[in-house]
């Protein structure tokens, strides 16, 4: 098993580090860097707990390796409230309408709402709702994060 | 001594923001697999791939993997344990009682060795090397296989775990006299509980012969006693941690075997040992809810009145339930009757051990008799050529309290009213008009109503919580409970009790727990219990707390206690002067200056109550739902779903509708999706959850909510709420299914109600 040198950004700031070929991402945020936000829900891409923004795009971190991230933007939910510790627009929506009980899913619900409602092309409500349900929540029924949905579109309603 | 004083509840009865909602945003929750400790290793488990087996293990290979520092086997851990019993302590009978499978595995998913390494990439490499020689033996997967079969699980000398008949007095000639007997059976979908987050455990054998486990757990109190008389351990040498966990639905009641296996193996290294369940492991072996097959027969008059029921339920245990099958169905049988008038009944309760996954605790495990009895009713209408709700409406009880054919008495609940609101609400008259229509285009909608008494906080035998609440030096409250939570959002419902008893903010109190260390014994959370009982506790312990700050702050004041009042986080007198002192002042003065407190007066203030519940306090709630099915496909889509619903005092209506939503699409999944179904051989058909169908946002309809508060006789004035949802939502949603397709005269014997058993359910071309 061969191991890699990988230099990459994690929530803005530069990390280096060597790392086996088989590491996952989730596994090395996780353990290697003890960014605990992202969490290892089914480890086999169904349910969207272990979702980061890779370059802006949101990305199941249990699928990708961390060799595959040199030279990469990574962004994990513990990069998302403001500098002051403040929430994001789209934690204030999910906080706002109960989007969350035990919060396990939340990291990566945060993260895949982000993708979708920051940047220039801003998602549709309908293409969000569609989007979303690659996430599993096994608490919620999904009746705050539809509600949060809303709220993150209204501005843009259509 | 517990009457709110003053002004009236401020934060009860609020859908206060929840206060554990910022760490879990920003990923700073703390789950159990998200604390390392200083030379901590790691766990694997291997596990069957057959149900049943006569097996030989050599691990040898294995453990000479660099990075490996055991693999341990039956041989090597198992006599450190007692024989298992549950965590409830039950006499039994019990399944498999080891830890690891010694010499036959019993079936697919058990465990058989767990390696010990560096990582869990290396100690997975681990599992590949340990070399098994199965012997493959017949396997009794199935309720008619373990009838006709000798037994199945090694050590036990039969297959029949459980039995009990009874039939009270008249209700065999209510049979003999009937002008019309309804039948209906229905097997259900064997559900994986699937919290998000796995089972989870650190071990950590610290000094002086302590046992420190972190543990993702319902019950942290539970969870020590079990381990310490499992391991022969004294009981307060152990202390369990359970941090945030990523819910639990009943599965994370128990103590498994796994667990057990992981604390052997820190013990024997006298190493931290982390084990994490991957989601493989949670639907093969992580517990099993559900698998029943359950039938009744309703006596009828001519007039439509039921003059008595017949319940059977027989229950598939498993190969290691976590507490002794059948238990459960004693309760079924007690509470099937519901919220109707039926004066007798017979019961005949069956629980089977088999080579399957053991059954586990799931949302309403009793919840068979709902859907049973709802199914039943729907068709009993039928049967009459009355509409289901007027059939409801003749047949339910109006008079409160009411005694149940076996005795119990039931009182503070309204099905009556959660009916007619239900109906109400999502205008079932109507709907029918429309239903007519939509037919007419060929498309097939249908109405299902469920209606139920739920028994919450259900504590026979005590089932205590305890409160301690204390004010700090600088006069914020901290309140230490026995409760815990899984996204139950105590941390706020909590703190809105003693905000309101303590006249301060709901974010001047902080709620702990989930450390065994940290207080006595208590429930945890379990049985829609939280409000009820931890709640109770709060609140008469912040009461016991007040007569303490009143008491103090009367000899700094010089007045009586009499006639104080406390407000915006200060004691206030009455009188034009209305002298007044801050809790941080008494805080202050109780904790550090306590030279100034009167002669003889115990320093600190801080006041504990441990609450003993009534035996169950009942909740009820009607749902409907409106569907759309397609007999082309077999596809049901839930286009409407009402829930009326008397919980009592809602402590916040955020968090119960949260409660109640998350249950409903639980029981929508129940009832459409969820099943892990098990092959003669006693192979499980979902491996990963991309056979286990789990709803998603997609699948979800918007839930609207009728509430309907009749307070229970407990301090709070709160019932249950976390079961009732998942309880009632499976049988609403047949009954949508079966009305939507009626004109197919449609029969359906077993959940969930895929596309193909919708197609072959269909008898008629419509
Ligand atoms: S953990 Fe990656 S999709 Fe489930
Ligand atoms: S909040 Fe628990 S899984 Fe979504």
């Amino acid at each position: 098993m061969s191991d890699h040198d990988i230099n990459l950004t994690v929530n803005g700031r530069k990390v280096a580090r060597r790392v086996p070929a088989r590491r996952t991402l989730l596994d090395f945020l996780r353990a290697d860097l003890g960014l605990t936000g992202t969490h290892a829900g089914c480890e086999h891409g169904v349910c969207g707990a272990c979702t980061v923004m890779i370059d802006g795009v949101a990305m199941r971190s249990c699928l990708t390796f961390a060799v595959q991230m040199d030279g990469h933007a990574v962004t994990t939910v513990e990069g998302v409230a403001h500098e002051d510790g403040s929430f994001h627009p789209v934690q204030q929506a999910l906080h706002d309408n109960h989007g969350l009980q035990c919060g396990f899913c939340t990291p990566g619900i945060v993260m895949s709402l982000l993708s979708m409602t920051e940047g220039e092309q801003k998602a549709s409500r309908a293409e969000i709702l569609d989007a979303m349900s690659g996430h599993i929540c096994r608490c919620t029924g999904y009746q705050g994060l539809h509600k949060a949905i809303a709220q993150l579109t209204e501005a843009n309603h259509d | 001594m517990t009457e709110p004083l003053g002004a009236a509840p401020r934060f009860v009865g609020q859908s206060v923001g929840r206060k554990e909602n910022k760490r879990f945003l920003t990923g700073r929750g703390r789950y159990v697999d998200d604390f390392m400790e200083a030379g901590m290793l790691h766990a694997a488990i291997l596990r069957s791939p057959l149900a049943r087996a006569n097996i030989t293990v050599d691990a040898s290979a294995a453990r000479e993997l660099p990075g490996v520092w055991a693999v341990y086997t039956a041989a090597d851990i198992n006599d450190m344990f007692e024989p298992l019993v549950s965590v409830f302590g039950d006499a039994g009978p019990f399944g498999v009682r080891t830890v690891l499978a010694e010499t036959q595995v019993s079936y697919v998913g058990d465990p058989i060795a767990i390696a010990i390494a560096d990582d869990r990439y290396i100690a997975e490499d681990a599992l590949e090397l340990i070399d098994v020689d199965y012997d493959p033996l017949d396997a009794v997967a199935s309720i008619s296989a373990a009838k006709s079969s000798p037994s199945c699980i090694p050590g036990r000398d039969t297959n029949l775990a459980f039995e009990m008949s009874l039939a009270l007095p008249g209700s065999k000639e209510a049979f003999e006299s009937a002008a019309q007997v309804v039948t209906a059976r229905i097997a259900q979908g064997r559900i994986s509980p699937s919290p998000m987050e796995g089972r989870g455990i650190i071990s950590n054998p610290i000094m002086d012969g302590k046992l420190e486990v972190r543990l993702s757990s319902q019950n942290p109190h539970a969870a020590k006693s079990f381990i310490a008389r499992s391991l022969r351990l004294q009981e307060n040498h152990v202390r369990v941690m359970s941090p945030d966990i990523g819910g639990a639905f009943g599965q994370k009641f128990g103590v498994n075997r796994d667990f057990l296996a992981t604390i052997a193996a820190s013990l024997k290294l006298r190493r931290p040992v982390k084990w994490i369940e991957d989601k493989p492991e949670a639907l093969q072996a992580g517990g099993h809810g559900r698998a029943e097959e359950l039938e009744l027969s309703i006596a009828l008059d001519a007039s439509g009145q039921m003059l008595a029921t017949h319940f059977k339920v027989e229950d598939n245990g498993g190969a290691d339930p976590v507490s002794p099958p059948g238990g459960l169905t004693q309760l079924m049988a007690m509470i099937h009757t519901g919220a109707y008038n039926i004066p007798t009944m017979m019961a005949d309760c069956k629980a089977w051990f088999t080579n399957t996954c053991g059954s586990t605790a799931y949302r309403g495990p009793w919840a068979g008799e709902t859907l049973i009895r709802e199914i039943t009713v729907d068709k009993a209408a039928r049967a009459m050529g009355m509409d289901p709700v007027e059939f409801r409406r003749r047949n339910v009880v109006t008079q409160w309290p009411h005694k149940l054919p076996m005795g119990l008495i039931i009182d503070d609940v309204s099905p009556l009213e959660t009916l007619d609101r239900a109906v109400e609400k999502i205008g079932y008259a109507a709907f029918r008009a429309e239903q007519a229509k939509a037919r007419a285009e060929g498309r097939y909608l249908g109405i299902g109503i469920g209606l139920c008494i739920e028994p919450t906080a259900i504590s026979p035998g005590g089932g205590t919580d305890t409160a301690e609440v204390r004010i700090e030096t600088t006069g914020k409250i901290t309140a230490v409970l026995t409760c815990h939570s899984q996204g139950h959002s105590v941390e706020t419902t909590m703190a809105q009790i003693i905000a309101d008893e303590m006249g301060v903010g709901v974010d001047d109190v902080t709620i702990a727990f989930g450390d065994t260390d940290s207080i006595t014994s208590g429930s945890g959370a379990g049985g829609s219990r939280q409000a009820v009982v931890a709640g109770g506790a709060a609140h008469i312990a912040s009461g016991l707390l007040r007569d303490k700050v009143f008491k103090l702050a009367a000899h700094f004041l010089q007045t009586e206690p009499e006639g104080l009042k406390l407000e915006g986080g200060s004691v206030v007198g009455s009188g034009p002067s209305a002298p007044s002192i801050t809790l941080a002042a008494l805080g202050k003065a109780a904790n550090v200056a306590t030279l100034t407190l009167p002669e003889g007066m115990e320093a600190g203030l801080t006041a504990r109550y441990c609450y003993t519940p009534p035996p169950f306090t009942f909740a009820n709630a009607c749902h409907a739902a409106i569907v759309e099915a397609d007999p082309g496909t077999g596809l049901v889509k839930v286009l409407r779903y009402v829930v009326a619903e008397d919980c009592g005092v809602m402590l916040n209506p955020a968090v119960v509708e949260g409660q109640i939503a998350g249950g409903v699409i639980q029981g929508i999944g129940n009832a459409l999706w969820e099943e892990q179904h098990y092959d003669e051989a006693g192979n499980p058909s979902a491996g990963t959850y991309k056979d286990y169908i789990l709803p998603v946002s997609t699948d979800a309809p918007a839930i609207e909510y009728v509430h309907v508060c009749t307070p229970s006789k407990t301090p709070t004035g709160a019932k249950g709420v976390g079961e009732g949802g998942a309880i009632v939502g499976a049988p609403t949603i047949f009954n949508a299914v079966m009305d939507a397709l009626a004109p197919f005269d449609p029969e359906f014997e077993q959940l969930p109600l895929t596309p193909s058993r919708i197609l072959a359910g269909l008898r008629a071309k419509g």
